[in-house]
C-alpha cells in the first residue's frame, strides 16, 4: 500500500512539473500572439523608410533652441538617435555615442524622442546632451516607424539613409558605421547575404 | 524563526530552494550588466545620483548572499530574513512609483524584462509568503528519500510558477494596449 502511494505520488509530481512547463510554453505563445495581432507590433520592425532611400525631412523645434531640419541633405553625415529618458539601454549607450562622436568628429548627432518637455529638459542636462539638437516629436517617430528603443539611423550628407536599426550595444552601434562603409543595409543584411551564399554552396555540393 | 511555527521540512526546504534559485538568478542577471541596472535604478527616481552606482553593485551582491544562504540548510533561516528585507525594500520602491503613477518602465527585477506594474507587487507578496515559509523552524521527523523527491519537484514547480507569473505580468501591458486600439 505504502509503495503504491509513493509511486503514485512521484508520478503525480512528474505530471505537475510537465504541466507547468506546458503552461510556460502557452504563456509565451500568448505573448507572441498579442504582438502579432497588435497593429503596432513586431511587423513594424522592418517597415519605415528603407536604406538607400531619401530620408523624410521634418523641420522641428530643438530643445537647444531654434529649428532643425531632420533628414535634410547638406552638411555632414547625421546620426539620428531615438531614445527615451526611462530606457535603461539608451542611458547606457549615451556615453558611448558621445565618445564615438568626440573621437570621429565626422558626423552630426541629433537626438529624438517624444513626451513631456520638463522631463526631457532635465534628462538632457543631466546626460550632458545640452550641446546637441534634441527634438520632441511623435510625428518623427511615426515617420520612421520606431517601435522599440534605442533606435539609430545614419543619414549621409545627401540625405540618403545609409544604415538603421535597433542598437543595444557599442558593437551594434559601430556596426551601423561599418554597414555604411560597406554599403550594406545592416549586419542582418550581411548575414542574409552570407546565408544565401552558404545555401548556394550547399545546393552546389548536393547537385 | 519569525513566528515560531514549526513546519514540515518539505514545505520549508522547497520554498527555500525555489527562493534561493530566484534570488541567485536575479542577481546574476543584474551583475552581468551593472550599468544597465544603474540606469534602471535612476528611473525609480528615489536615490540621489551619487548613490546609484554603489547601490547598483550592493543590491545584487546582497541578493547573492541571500540566495546562497537560502540554499544552504544551516543558514536557511537567516537567509530568508535577509531575502525578506531585500524584497521589502525593492517592493517599497516599486510601490512608491506605482502610487506616483510612474509605471511601464523596466522594473530591473533581473532575468525577464518586466514593466513596473501593480501585478508585480502582487507577485512580490506571494514571494514574501514563500520566504516566510522558508524562515520557519522545521519539525523534527525522519527524512526519507521520497521527501527529497517531493522537495526538488515542488521547488521546480514553484520556479515554473514564478516564470509563468513573470510572463503574464509582462504581457498585461500588451493586452491593455490591444484593448485600446479601435
Amino acid at each position: 500500500m505504502n509503495e503504491a502511494l509513493m509511486i503514485s505520488n512521484i508520478l503525480l509530481w512528474c505530471a505537475v512539473v510537465t504541466l507547468i512547463v506546458v503552461v510556460i510554453a502557452l504563456s509565451r505563445q500568448i505573448g507572441i500572439l498579442y504582438e502579432r495581432i497588435a497593429p503596432m507590433g513586431a511587423l513594424m520592425m522592418d517597415s519605415g523608410p528603407k536604406v538607400g532611400e531619401a530620408a523624410p525631412v521634418l523641420e522641428l523645434p530643438s530643445l537647444q533652441g531654434g529649428r532643425i531640419a531632420v533628414g535634410a541633405p547638406g552638411g555632414r553625415m547625421t546620426l539620428l538617435f531615438f531614445l527615451s529618458p526611462t530606457c535603461p539601454v539608451c542611458k547606457k549607450l549615451l556615453p558611448i555615442i558621445l565618445s564615438l562622436h568626440a573621437a570621429e568628429k565626422s558626423f552630426d548627432l541629433v537626438f529624438a524622442s517624444d513626451g513631456e518637455y520638463p522631463a526631457h529638459e532635465s534628462f538632457r542636462r543631466k546626460a550632458g546632451l545640452a550641446a546637441f539638437p534634441y527634438v520632441l516629436s511623435p510625428e518623427l517617430g511615426m515617420r520612421w516607424r520606431i517601435s522599440k528603443l534605442p533606435y539609430a539611423v545614419l543619414i549621409d550628407r545627401g540625405g540618403i539613409i545609409r544604415a538603421k536599426g535597433l542598437v543595444n550595444s557599442r558593437e551594434q552601434l559601430e556596426s551601423l558605421f561599418t554597414a555604411q562603409e560597406l554599403g550594406l543595409a545592416s549586419v542582418q543584411d550581411l548575414m542574409d547575404k552570407r546565408i544565401a551564399a552558404g545555401t548556394l554552396e550547399l545546393v552546389k555540393e548536393r547537385t | 524563526m519569525l513566528a515560531g511555527l514549526t513546519l514540515d521540512p518539505v514545505f520549508a526546504y522547497a520554498a527555500a530552494t525555489a527562493m534561493g534559485c530566484i534570488f541567485l538568478s536575479g542577481a546574476c542577471a543584474k551583475l552581468m550588466d551593472v550599468k544597465r541596472f544603474a540606469a534602471v535604478l535612476d528611473n525609480y527616481a528615489l536615490l540621489p545620483d551619487t548613490w546609484i552606482d554603489p547601490v547598483a553593485w550592493l543590491l545584487p551582491l546582497f541578493e547573492i548572499a541571500a540566495g546562497a544562504m537560502l540554499l544552504w540548510p544551516a543558514t536557511r533561516e537567516l537567509g530568508s530574513v535577509l531575502a525578506l528585507a531585500l524584497l521589502a525594500v525593492v517592493s517599497a520602491a516599486a510601490a512608491v512609483n506605482v502610487a506616483r503613477g510612474r509605471t511601464g518602465f523596466e522594473c530591473g527585477c533581473g532575468g525577464d524584462e518586466l514593466p513596473l506594474a501593480s501585478g508585480l507587487l502582487l507577485r512580490n507578496a506571494a514571494l514574501a509568503i514563500l520566504l516566510l515559509a522558508a524562515a520557519q523552524r522545521t519539525a523534527a521527523r525522519p527524512v526519507v528519500w521520497v521527501d527529497i523527491v517531493t522537495t526538488v519537484m515542488a521547488a521546480l514547480f514553484l520556479l515554473g510558477l514564478f516564470k509563468v507569473a513573470n510572463l503574464l505580468i509582462g504581457q498585461t501591458e500588451k493586452l491593455e494596449r490591444l484593448g485600446k486600439t479601435p
